[in-house]
């Protein structure tokens, strides 16, 4: 009598086994190569919009450039073990370059330093890593802290406390901002961050810190990780629909609310952080495997703009069709090539190799 | 083997199954397989390996540690902190007094269960905050590494892989298996299937709980540590340590332990661990979106317990 309901157990166990394999297998059929290179992309936080773009932005580059067989990305929210092993799964597949935006400066370096020893060229994109023999595409997040700090100090006449939102503890990115951003307030004796917090990038958290927080009278401005929006919507209802200075990214909704909201005396300081710059990386990694000299660091330098002297540019950020937290610069010129249609296909060239051409 | 010892295994047998089909499936996708692909697999499933076994030690004896989780990050950030620039004796030494740490991190929430009477569900979800917290004031931010002798020894280096092997096996040998014959091992069958039961035929529920939990305490602490050797370094993230915890949970599930208690071994949840990591890697390698991973992970979950909670229902009745 046992017997059988073990027998029954195990059977069921193959079963199981056998059936969820065919099942997938019958489900996902294997993609057809059609070029030369392979890139595995890691990236350690997804469903947020702007990763989503950044990952866009290689697949999309990828296709225009004719020299990308296929795009691997192995995108999720995961831990620094977790993403360490992404990294040499992708090494396991035979990549040829990986391009990654960490979720953490140093703790992936072993399994990058392996990459770099199998001859895989590694590009971080966004957050900077402190594996050696890496290239770095990025935004250049110190000179983003410190031409934001230097707008926000001005539009406070040099006087004043900050409300200081950072983005997430322990991100390469977050802690280049913070010493940008450090050195300029450092130069002005009558300016002083009275608060400071991490959103960890989160809108939500955002919104709820900056509604916790903001009260009449307590602050003289705002510096914000780029999540900027939330903090204005929560000053129209916590400072009755008065305005403090406020830096931000080039958010869709913080682009509109930079260029609406000036006439009631918003200032809205607009520090580009573009999404595309995985588009960047990917170019980077392809000339890289062409052969080219590549510099170890190419970093974009963010001006930043306000509207009363950008009002044209600043116009022409703004989708009043995209979502709220669209990064709105959609192309960055000498690096990418791709139009607005294309970067929102969101094709990577294995997805229709017709078009690779 | 003969019959008998055929059907004990029979779960195991299922798992590894499963896990051979997936394992095949992973292996035909790359263009090579050799002893860096073992490691790479080896390195990415042991420290969640190690945290199922822990937790279906726990699971067993009838309770359920939420803090197991938070208590591989506390280590983790503790050896990253004070491991960093040290000599390899040192460090040996350091491991040794940290994994003494997750003993009595371990016994002391069994200890504070038995006292208190409160619900072990209860008890290390505070405590979990607890050791996040602890875990954040040494080590703020991440950072701090460890001496590269020692993290080769535990994680490999290149295509080493026998000693991420050795990592995952050995504490089946030197643990689990001394405690499964021992007076202890039955003590913790009998309160995890009936307590009270267990109280009237002698067995001190209280002490073997307290052991127990010790003993998964053991078992995150070298999970922190392999976590450390693996990153060179510590993250105090609380994001870190519920996915963890629950991916342990799931993990002891999977590999047969009811949580009912009273049923089970560590050798299907060490197994279990190669699912738990195949599903997603294939799913990601083929473009689709993690969250369906999630689903099936969860579906799998759910079948295999209502699978397995049939056919126990099935034997009780006979």
């Amino acid at each position: 009598m046992k017997l059988s309901n073990k027998r029954f157990k195990a059977g069921f166990a193959i079963a199981s086994a056998v059936g969820l394999v065919l099942t997938m297998s019958g489900v996902l059929s294997p993609a057809d190569a059609a070029g030369t290179y392979k890139i595995g992309v890691s990236n350690s936080w997804a469903g947020n919009a702007w990763r989503e773009e950044m990952v866009c932005a290689i697949k999309a580059e990828a296709t225009l450039s004719g020299k990308v067989a296929k795009v691997t990305v192995l995108s999720r929210n995961t831990d620094s073990a977790g993403q360490s092993a992404d990294v040499r799964s992708l090494i396991t597949q035979g990549v040829n370059a990986i391009i990654i935006n960490s979720g953490d400066t140093s703790a992936n370096n072993p399994a990058i330093a392996e990459a770099v020893a199998a001859g895989i060229k590694v590009i971080a994109v966004d957050n900077s890593i402190t594996a050696p023999n890496t290239t770095l595409v990025s935004n250049d997040q110190v000179a983003y802290g410190a031409v934001g700090a230097t707008a926000l100090a001005k539009a406070m006449n040099y006087k004043g406390n900050i409300l200081y939102m950072r983005g997430a503890s322990g991100a390469g990115a977050d802690t280049d901002r913070d010493t940008g951003f450090r050195s300029v307030i450092a130069k002005y004796p009558n300016l002083h961050v009275t608060k400071e917090v991490f959103t960890g990038w989160d809108w939500t958290k955002g919104g709820q810190l900056a509604n916790q927080l903001l009260a009449p009278g307590k602050f003289q401005g705002v510096w914000t990780s780029g999540i900027d929006y939330p903090v204005v919507q929560a000053m129209q209802t916590r400072l009755k629909g008065k305005y403090i200075p406020v830096v931000g990214a080039d958010n869709n909704k913080f682009v509109g609310m930079t260029a609406s909201l000036a006439s009631k005396g918003f200032v809205g300081i607009i520090v580009p952080n573009p999404a595309i710059v995985g588009g960047a990386a990917l170019k980077v990694a392809v000339d890289e495997l062409d052969g080219k000299t590549v510099a170890a660091k190419n970093l974009l330098h963010p001006v930043a703009l306000t509207y009363a002297h950008d009002k044209t540019l600043i116009d022409s950020l703004y989708f009043a069709a995209q979502d709220a937290n669209f990064s709105s610069t959609i192309s960055l010129p000498g690096y990418t090539t791709f139009n607005a249609a294309q970067l929102f296909r969101c094709r990577a060239p294995q997805d229709d190799p017709e078009t690779t051409s | 083997m003969n019959l008998i010892k055929i059907k004990r295994q029979s779960w195991n047998i299922g798992i590894v199954i499963i896990a051979l089909g997936l394992g095949t499936w992973q292996i035909n996708r790359l263009p090579v397989f050799g002893s860096y692909e073992v490691r790479t697999i080896l390195l990415g499933i042991l420290p969640i390996a190690l945290l199922s076994m822990g937790q279906a030690i726990i699971i067993i004896g009838g309770g359920i540690n939420l803090a197991i989780g938070a208590e591989a990050v506390l280590i983790n950030c503790l050896a990253a902190r004070f491991m960093a620039n040290k000599s390899f004796g040192v460090a040996i030494v350091l491991t040794l007094a940290l994994l003494f740490v997750s003993v009595c991190v371990g016994a002391l929430t069994g200890l504070i269960i038995s006292r208190s009477k409160i619900a072990d569900i209860i008890v290390t979800l505070a405590t979990s905050f607890i050791l996040i917290g602890f875990a954040m004031y040494i080590q703020p931010s991440p950072g701090g590494g460890m001496n590269l002798t020692l993290a080769h020894l535990i994680s490999g280096k290149g295509s080493a892989f026998l000693p991420p092997l050795i990592v995952l096996i050995l504490p089946l040998l030197i643990i689990w298996i001394p405690l499964y014959r021992s007076r202890m091992g039955i003590a913790m069958f009998a309160i995890g299937s009936n307590k009270d039961a267990a109280f009237l035929s002698g067995v001190n529920v209280d002490l073997t709980r307290i052991k127990l939990y010790a003993t998964g305490g053991l078992f995150a602490g070298i999970s922190g540590i392999v976590l450390t050797a693996i990153t060179l370094s510590g993250s105090p993230f609380a994001s870190i340590s519920n996915t963890a915890t629950l991916n342990s949970v799931a993990g002891a599930v999977l590999g047969g332990v009811a949580l009912s208690g009273g049923v089970g071994g560590l050798t299907g949840p060490a197994l279990a661990a190669l699912i738990l990591y195949f599903i997603p890697t294939i799913l990601l390698n083929y473009g689709i979106d993690p969250a369906y991973s999630q689903i099936i992970t969860g579906a799998l979950t759910i079948v295999v317990v209502l699978a397995g909670g049939l056919i126990r229902n099935r034997g009780k009745k006979k």
